[in-house]
């Protein structure tokens, strides 16, 4: 079914998309980590993250991440009390803060890889 | 100034066909006109077949909320000159549809009979009437302004998925009692909304708000009956 898309249906398909990814990584991360025992595999795996190509895949979940983090706050502040008549600003603001945290992280990853 | 639009109707005719169909129709309409005035033009000069629920013609009843270019709205209520040439109608999303436009209303109407309609007040009347005050009129006054076209429970996403829940229509309802001083079934009506399908699904996805007619605005509401139910510790779990 075909529905018109608004600013608040979107900022829910973003924040359940974005959390749908963060929970299927993060049980990746942690089956991984605990696999993990021997030091020198750790080590290997370690030094293969340091991978140009893995720190763009790191700064796209630091993205998503970010993106999921600010719809929870907006919403948190909607259950909270404050006005619905600030969701789409809320929901601007929220994306604009998204890009310039994730410019300013960006920013401190590259210095470490490069 | 009058201007030709093409209205692309999506038909069901249950005794002709089992499934559905897209009609189209030229018609001519002056920049006044609204998109019911097409749909009756429609019906009466091109195909009689059409079928569509209207009554007041003029945003009261709430009978001809249909889904117009994508978005649920009342036709008597959207002027065609603000939609592009091409008007696209559909019944009301996620209810089962009877033929053409016209949707089976009876499980939106069972939510709002699973709220408690009505006033509930045990204490002994008083000799006139139960007073209300102007400002305690006020905290209901958006509320009461609903007038039940099924626009908001059907454009929401949350009963696309689960058409248990109570839904923004009912839950709104629910507000109106809940919030009337007049009212003492405030746990009564906390527990019936309380449950699995019912205030907690709400995700605060504003589809409701969008396409309410009465531009009332229900995720307000209904984050106001969270916080109510919160502070009376009815949080769900296991009722």
């Amino acid at each position: 079914m075909r529905y018109r898309w608004n600013t608040g249906s979107l900022a829910w398909l973003v924040h359940r998309v974005t959390g749908i990814i963060l929970s299927l990584y993060l049980i990746a991360h942690i089956y991984v980590l605990s696999h993990l025992k021997d030091p020198v595999a750790y080590n290997k795996l370690m030094a293969f993250m340091k991978n140009p190509l893995l720190k763009i895949g790191e700064l796209i979940l630091f993205a998503i991440v970010l993106k999921h983090v600010f719809a929870g706050i907006r919403i948190t502040l909607l259950e909270m009390g404050v006005s619905t008549k600030y969701h789409k600003s809320m929901a601007y603001v929220g994306a604009l803060l998204v890009f310039i945290v994730w410019v300013v992280g960006a920013f401190y990853f590259f210095r470490e890889v490069f | 100034m009058s201007k030709y639009y093409t209205f692309k109707i999506k038909r069901y005719l249950p005794d002709e066909n089992p499934s559905t169909r897209w009609d189209e129709f030229r018609v001519k309409l002056n920049s006044m006109e609204r998109v019911l005035d097409g749909l009756i033009k429609i019906k009466e000069t091109m195909d009689g077949t059409l079928t569509f629920r209207k009554s007041c013609a003029h945003g009261v009843c709430g009978s001809c909320a249909m889904k117009i270019n994508g978005q649920n709205r009342l036709a008597c209520q959207t002027l065609v000159k603000d939609l592009p040439e091409i008007i696209e109608i559909e019944p009301l999303p996620a209810l089962p549809v009877i033929k053409d436009l016209v949707v089976d209303m009876t499980m939106f109407f069972h939510k709002n009979d699973k709220v408690l309609p009505y006033l509930i007040n045990e204490e002994p009347p008083p000799e006139r009437e139960r007073i209300q005050s102007p400002e305690d009129q006020h905290k209901i006054l958006e509320s009461i302004t609903c007038i039940m076209c099924g626009s908001c429970t059907t454009s929401c996403p949350v009963f696309w998925a689960d058409k248990e829940y109570l839904g923004p229509s009912a839950l709104l309802k629910a507000y109106r009692f809940l919030f009337d001083t007049r009212d003492r079934a405030t746990e009564q009506r906390l527990e019936a909304i309380t449950g699995e399908h019912g205030v907690w699904r709400c995700h605060s996805i504003f589809n409701c708000v969008e396409v309410c007619p009465k531009e009332i605005d229900i995720t307000k509401h209904i984050l106001k009956l969270k916080r109510l139910a919160v502070k009376k510790g009815f949080t769900g779990g296991e009722k």
